[in-house]
């Protein structure tokens, strides 16, 4: 499918586009995604030292204990959050619950602020 | 199985992964708030209980089955040139087998200890 040069106007200032809210949603849903597919090998990293060993035990111990390791755990914290929220609305909605557009605004938004809530959760009791 | 039949198995597997996994983060989730675990022996206790381990197998599944779709859908969507496409995908298929195999290494490995 080649792109043929047309003298359509192109608007492309996302700071500028009015994205619907469940479009923010779905944004974040997908970035979020992918950021916990990144996080994967991570996460079997630890698995594989913490069970090794007390050694090994008290090395991912002394890992997640680092500042590093505590701010990433908030970002994934949110990434988990909103990626299990986003997805359960869609789960919802494909049952026809709150596909009406009224409710899934609404729900669009509670997601989004619960995903923040979390956050804030997270940081608050981690850093 | 036909075309449009693809889409509807994928969208199935996305859903039925996507059961499991909050169920199975919720739990794990509140083992760790609970204050879990104390220490090496407890932890390998957890792990490597014949339920337990076999919840988090199966975890690891829908992990990869879930991701792959993910994945999937968003080269499918955002990257057009064919030869990136296959690139983005055999990458992340090749990923996704490793890291499964790497997890039943640790957990059959674990189950052994």
């Amino acid at each position: 499918m080649a792109r043929r040069a047309t003298a359509r106007p192109v608007f492309l200032n996302i700071f500028r586009i009015h994205l619907p809210i469940g479009a923010v949603a779905s944004f974040l849903h997908r970035i979020s995604g992918l950021l916990l597919t990144l996080t994967l090998p991570v996460v079997l990293l630890l698995l594989d030292v913490s069970l090794r060993g007390p050694e090994g035990f008290a090395r991912v111990q002394g890992w997640l204990a680092g500042l590093p390791a505590r701010l990433a755990m908030v970002v994934i914290g949110w990434a988990l959050a909103h990626h299990a929220l986003a997805g359960m609305r869609f789960l919802l909605m494909d049952i026809d619950v709150g596909a009406s557009l009224r409710a899934a605004r609404g729900s669009a938004w509670a997601v989004n602020v619960l995903g923040a809530a979390v956050l804030l959760a997270v940081a608050g009791g981690w850093l | 199985m036909s075309r449009a039949g693809q889409g509807l198995r994928a969208w199935l597997w996305q859903r039925a992964s996507a059961v499991y996994l909050v169920l199975f983060v919720l739990l794990q989730l509140g083992y760790f708030l609970a204050g879990e675990p104390g220490s090496y022996a407890e932890w390998h206790r957890w792990v490597a209980h014949p339920v337990v381990s076999l919840a988090f197998a199966v975890a690891l599944l829908a992990v990869l089955v879930h991701a792959w779709i993910g994945v999937r859908n968003i080269l499918m969507d955002y990257v057009r040139p064919v030869a990136m496409r296959l690139l983005g995908l055999g990458l992340a298929a090749g990923a996704l087998v490793a890291c499964g195999a790497w997890g039943a290494r640790i957990l059959v490995l674990a189950g052994l200890r």
